[in-house]
């Protein structure tokens, strides 16, 4: 199944909704549900409530993030937001601001 | 350039490119500065600088403004490009296009209208879709003068009944004999909740009332018997109409 791919450049506003893998390399505002694998890259900004199965961060994400299975934060990502995730993973570098919930 | 736009249509994405997958769904506006492969489901707007390609199996729901368009899935909405539209076999697309060049293929499937080069004829066309409502606002004005128009028309018609009152004296004692076989019924059943306990009163009253109700059904009768079946109809007629004075 083909990635769906945010270029560097793009910038949505809205919604975004399926399931199947989302890699961000621009912007998307606004909320995101997957089902499956969010993956924002170094350019990636997200300023949206996520809820998704994993997430995983490399640039900056604005907004709280609900997923099911797996957050990882990686070095020199930003996060602002509530974390509510059975696993949560942050790594040396990473900066993150507000709330883990790791009972769900 | 215009082929060179259209060729990667067929190929698979590049990697890099902005993708949006058959299981993605976005609503809401999407702007950017690269180009965008739609194998999934835009609604709402896309504002691209490069171009916007809907494969097939693509939607796009949404007003588009992009350098180059080139559909082979469906898009509705209207399509603006700076170059060119391209419409392959199987496109569908329903909404108006404006763009210098404009190329659909056998298969394709287009409805709407294309605007090639001039701006001003959509300021016409609004002109002409702006003098359209006027009449329509003249046809609802319209109906205004005529609600006054029915309003004045019960006056007519209480005008109208004070004529008949000359046949009153003549008829009302005639009505009033039907009426005490008719009314025995009718008044019994009017009086006991009007006046309640004294039956006696109610039988005084019901004769105070009988006239009343003679006169009200001796105004429908002012011709002859013949005409008692024509009348009652009259006097149901009226009864809407203040109803209808009475809403507005």
């Amino acid at each position: 199944m083909a990635n769906t791919v945010i270029g560097s450049s793009i910038v949505i506003d809205g919604e975004i909704t399926g399931d199947e893998d989302l890699v961000v390399r621009g912007t998307v505002k606004g909320r995101v549900s997957l089902r499956e694998n969010i993956f924002v890259e170094d350019t990636g900004v997200l300023e949206a409530n996520v809820e998704t199965a994993t997430i995983t961060v490399h640039g900056r994400v604005t907004g709280d993030i609900h997923a099911t299975e797996r957050a990882e934060l990686k070095s020199n990502c930003r996060v602002v937001g509530d974390i509510r995730s059975p696993r949560v993973l942050i790594a040396d570098g990473a900066s993150f601001k507000g709330t883990v919930d790791m009972d769900a | 350039m215009a082929r060179a736009s259209t060729t990667p249509t067929s190929t698979s994405p590049i990697e890099g490119a902005t993708v949006v997958g058959p299981g993605i769904r976005i609503s809401g506006r999407v702007t950017g500065e690269e180009d965008l492969h739609v194998e999934g489901r835009i609604d709402g707007a896309i504002q691209l600088s490069d171009t916007l390609f809907v494969a097939p199996g693509g939607i796009v729901a949404a007003e588009v403004e992009a350098h180059n368009v080139v559909v082979s899935g469906v898009v509705v909405g209207n399509v603006t490009a700076r170059d060119c539209v391209t419409l392959h076999a199987g496109a569908k697309l329903v909404g108006d296009i404006t763009a210098p060049r404009l190329v659909i293929a056998d298969g394709a499937a287009f409805k709407g209208n294309v605007r090639m080069g001039g701006e001003p004829v959509p300021a016409r066309e609004k002109s002409r879709t702006a003098a359209r409502p006027r009449p329509v606002a003249a046809v609802r004005a319209a109906p205004r003068p005529s609600a006054p128009a029915r309003a004045e028309r019960p006056v007519e018609r209480a005008e109208r009944r004070p004529p008949p009152p000359r046949p009153r004296p003549a008829a009302a004692p005639a009505p009033a004999e039907r009426n005490e076989d008719e009314d025995t019924v009718i008044v019994r059943h009017a009086a006991v909740p009007d006046d309640g306990k004294p039956s006696a009163r109610a039988g005084k009253s019901a004769d105070r009332e009988k006239p009343e109700k003679v006169a009200a059904s001796a105004r429908p009768r002012p011709g002859a018997a013949a005409t008692d079946k024509k009348l009652p109809p009259r006097a149901r007629i009226p009864k809407p109409g203040k109803r209808r004075v009475g809403r507005r």
